[in-house]
């Protein structure tokens, strides 16, 4: 399945899904000529036709691809150097590991409030430098620390910003 | 003059001198790392700009971009990798000069030459935004709505290859818009009764995860590869001759950025290769380019540097966001806010004089703060990625969190980066989708006001001159960007 293709399929769910939405969108005594739903519904309409042109273009580019393989001659791979294929050159393993950073950040979400800015900082910037390739040294954890503080102190002391204290500051 | 002794005078009544100092030494250092483009420079700064006053929050960004273009320069001469895109024209004959061992020369004729273009970019900005405006204050609904549409037909240049994905990201962008109370009649839409949609999604947290949280999780996906930049480059200015001789090719490269900021959707990436070929048509010196010519830095750092402040006209005077830095830029102004277009010269106008006088200041102190970041961006492109990017990482947590204290805006910025990551995987480009975004309200709104106005009939939009005017200008600009790889095919047998 090619990268155009799947833009496409996507583009069909995401715009039926949008459509489906924005049907359910009831009149109201306030409505005028277009009301609230009009322009989602051309919206969700325009992107599923989006999507099917981009799925027939991916179609029949792969069509033609096959044909000139078949004809003995060398497949088109120009797209193949841009920057979409140099995520696809990390593979499936790359994609994993874009996953894991954010599997990362999502759980500074999960604990900032219960562990407070300070902690969690710290903790997101041991695991994002070690999860990027940084050796497990005690250099890690003290330029973690050290990078949690540094951003407390700018932005809370410096720009007067609050940030979460935690609860686990009620423990002490 | 009036103009002039205003922004003077806001100079010294804020700290604009110091936020515009402050915005090119982040932008240098940030244009200055492969993978931050201008843009993303800015756009790690936009959730601090909350904190600070309209004027200084504008001056911070403006000069950001200022500080970027410059800093892009510096790897694309060290270690022949553009730190921005726009610097990709710089690597030619800078990294060639590099290896003749004159790095110190090719960065202070960057430098250099970026001053030239900054400033004459500003007297630009500061000439055409005004009286542009100033036709912009006759506009109805219906002229609006046709602004709208000719902003958006943008998207046909910014589409990169692929009309129709260029399309897929721009309606992407208006369906985001769509979130939230409805312009006209109040009602909810897509909101899933959480209260915090109710207001919509702000471009702020759109842009940050497009931007910046994508640009994480992209280099995830690639092995760290060491830079390693020789620590002992200092800036050297060209001598009076030499100085002389870059002239004609710097006065190139402020007519191609001036045109090509203006232009929507062209940027300092393109006006830095016009400038760099033109420049060597006009040269006298031809056969040095490629080879390590200096007019092949100056023309292009002039350019791109020319565009940092011309691509702020639209933005001004339209409201309209031609590349993805005006476009950050714009953030800034909506989180204040302020809107921009034809008012903003009345309503806010401490503003617009505030970002004159700030840019001048950016411009001018762009020397000396241009000479003292030598040091600490050849420290920090040396850094670890790891470590740089869990910095980032946090900052961009830290920074988003500060604007309303929510943990739901990280959950969007996660959410926009995720999508921004598929996009890129996919190819979409993302500036459709912000212009989507930015000018979804402008398009929904007063195509239904004009309607009102017009007891629904469509001819309003024909018999309103400006609108006319405008869907004229935007339909011919989407057919001769069509037709374009149409007519090159129909050239080429003729030439042939």
């Amino acid at each position: 399945m090619t990268r155009e293709l799947v833009g496409g399929v996507l583009a069909i769910l995401l715009g039926a899904g949008y459509l489906a939405m924005a049907l359910q969108i009831q009149p109201s005594s306030l409505d005028d000529a277009i009301g609230p739903a009009g322009l989602p519904r051309v919206l969700g309409t325009a992107m599923v036709l989006l999507g099917i042109v981009l799925s027939v273009q991916a179609l029949l580019a792969e069509r033609r691809r096959r044909r000139s393989l078949a004809a003995g001659k060398a497949a088109d791979t120009a797209a193949e150097d841009d920057e979409a294929g140099e995520i696809e050159r990390g593979g499936l393993g790359g994609i994993a590991r874009a996953g894991g950073l954010l599997a990362i950040g999502i759980g500074y979400l999960l604990i900032v409030r219960t562990a407070g800015y300070v902690p969690a900082v710290a903790a997101l910037i041991i695991a994002a430098a070690l999860y990027g390739g940084a050796a497990l040294t005690w250099r890690v954890f003290a330029i973690g620390i050290a990078g949690a503080v540094f951003y407390y102190l700018l932005f809370v002391l410096v720009l007067g910003i609050p940030l979460p204290a935690g609860e686990l500051i009620n423990y002490f | 003059m009036d103009t002039l002794a205003q922004s003077i005078q806001i100079l010294f009544t804020t700290p604009a001198i110091l936020m515009a100092s402050v915005g090119v030494a982040w932008g240098i250092l940030g244009g200055a790392l492969p993978g931050l483009s201008p843009s993303i420079t800015m756009a790690l700064l936009l959730p601090f700009t909350y904190a600070l006053d309209p004027t200084s929050a504008i001056i911070l960004l403006a000069s950001t971009y200022v500080g970027a273009e410059y800093g892009g320069s510096i790897p694309a001469i060290l270690i022949r990798t553009p730190g921005t895109n726009a610097a990709a024209a710089t690597v030619i004959d800078g990294y060639e000069m590099n290896r003749k061992g004159k790095a110190g020369l090719a960065l202070g004729i960057s430098l250099y030459s970026g001053v030239i273009g900054s400033l004459f970019g500003l007297v630009m900005l500061v000439v055409l935004s005004e009286p542009l405006a100033r036709i912009a204050l006759s506009f109805r609904p219906p002229s609006y709505f046709a602004l709208g549409i000719l902003g958006l037909s943008v998207i046909v240049t910014l589409s990169g290859g692929s009309l129709v994905k260029g399309m897929i990201a721009g309606i992407f962008g208006l369906m985001v818009a769509t979130v939230g109370t409805d312009p006209v009649t109040g009602g909810n839409r897509f909101t899933f009764g959480t209260a915090e949609l109710l207001g919509g999604i702000e471009p702020v947290l759109v842009m940050v995860g497009l931007f910046a949280v994508s640009e994480l999780l992209v280099q995830a996906t690639q092995k760290d590869a060491p830079i390693r930049v020789e620590s002992k480059a200092r800036i050297q200015f060209p001598g009076w001759k030499l100085a002389k001789r870059l002239l004609p090719s710097q006065m190139i490269g402020n007519v191609v950025g001036t045109f090509e900021g203006i232009m929507p959707g062209a940027g300092g990436t393109v006006a830095s290769f016009i400038a760099y070929n033109e420049a060597k048509r006009w040269s006298r010196h031809k056969e040095e380019f490629g080879k390590g010519s200096p007019e092949g830095i100056a023309a292009p750092e002039t350019a791109n540097n020319t565009v940092s402040a011309t691509a702020i006209i639209p933005l001004l005077a339209f409201g309209i966001p031609g590349s993805n830095s005006t476009a950050v830029l714009l953030g800034g102004f909506l989180i204040h806010g302020i809107t921009v277009g034809p008012m903003i010269f009345v309503k806010s106008a401490a503003v617009v004089h505030g970002l004159y006088g700030g840019l001048l200041v950016a411009s001018i102190a762009q020397l000396a703060i241009g000479m003292a970041m030598m040091g600490p961006c050849i420290w920090l492109v040396n850094r670890p990625r790891a470590y740089l990017n869990a910095f980032i990482f946090a900052l961009i947590f830290s920074g988003v969190f500060s604007i309303h204290q929510s943990l739901f805006d990280l959950g969007l910025v996660l959410a926009a980066g995720v999508v921004g990551f598929i996009m890129r995987l996919l190819n979409i480009p993302f500036l459709p989708t912000v212009l989507g975004l930015v000018l979804g309200f402008l398009v929904e709104s007063n195509y239904r006001r004009a309607l009102v106005i017009s007891g629904g009939d469509h001819s309003i939009f024909v018999t309103d001159p400006i609108s006319l005017g405008f869907l004229t200008v935007a339909t011919l600009f989407v057919l001769g960007s069509v037709g374009k790889p149409f007519f090159a095919k129909m050239r080429k047998p003729r030439l042939s």
